[in-house]
């Protein structure tokens, strides 16, 4: 699964650290989703979500092999 | 999130270390020194003492092992750790059940003794467990 959540936090000017302690996870939990190691669950990415104001379909995007 | 609260804060990982090696100083002075006899007791003795070795090892999987450990990420490595571990618990009494045809018996290789197996299952268990946050580690060290 895709997710633009690296260029949302250099857009918001937030580290992982930063984004990590807004929603509750670790900062190697964040780094994880980023390099697609990890799929969140669906409060986590809903909460990430709401931190950059968009939908979950604008910050993740399923791939073929999804 | 919510499993952070169920599990042993990182400060008290002393007890679950303890509970893991005590038992075993304790078994090895109890041989050295004869301090009882092990012909009468031996076997109540070393089930008592395998028994909280395992224990130490149960709580030692349920105890925060970073800072960060207790969201849901470490959640699923905990699930992950569990559920591969009782794969290694079917196949090992699986892989025993087929050297006891070939061998009719002939041969007792003890995996069928409960303790032995519960040991080998709490191992994997930390083993994938231990494994996972290792790699985490090492990848965080990397990116930096």
């Amino acid at each position: 699964m895709k997710n633009s959540i690296k260029i949302e936090r250099a857009r918001h000017n937030l580290t992982q650290g930063d984004l990590a302690g807004k929603v509750g996870v670790s900062r190697q939990t964040i780094n994880s989703i980023e390099t697609k190691k990890y799929i969140p669950s669906t409060v986590l990415a809903l909460k990430i979500a709401k931190v950059f104001n968009m939908t979950l379909d604008a910050l993740f995007e399923l791939e073929d092999d999804d | 999130m919510k499993t952070k609260k169920i599990l042993i804060p990182k400060g008290k990982i002393w007890i679950s270390l303890s509970l893991i090696l005590f038992p075993v100083l304790i078994l090895i002075s109890l041989k050295i020194f004869n301090w009882i006899n092990f012909q009468q007791y031996g076997g109540i003795v070393t089930n008592l003492i395998v028994t909280t070795i395992l224990l130490g090892m149960l709580l030692l999987f349920m105890t925060q092992w970073t800072k960060d450990d207790g969201d849901e990420m470490y959640f699923n490595f905990r699930l992950i750790a569990s559920l591969s571990s009782v794969f290694v618990g079917v196949g090992l009494l699986f892989i025993n059940s087929i050297f006891d045809l070939v061998t009719l018996s002939v041969v007792e290789f003890g995996i069928h003794n409960s303790f032995f197996l519960m040991f080998m299952i709490l191992w994997w268990q930390l083993f994938v467990f231990g494994s996972q946050i290792y790699r985490l580690k090492r990848e965080l060290k990397n990116e930096k």
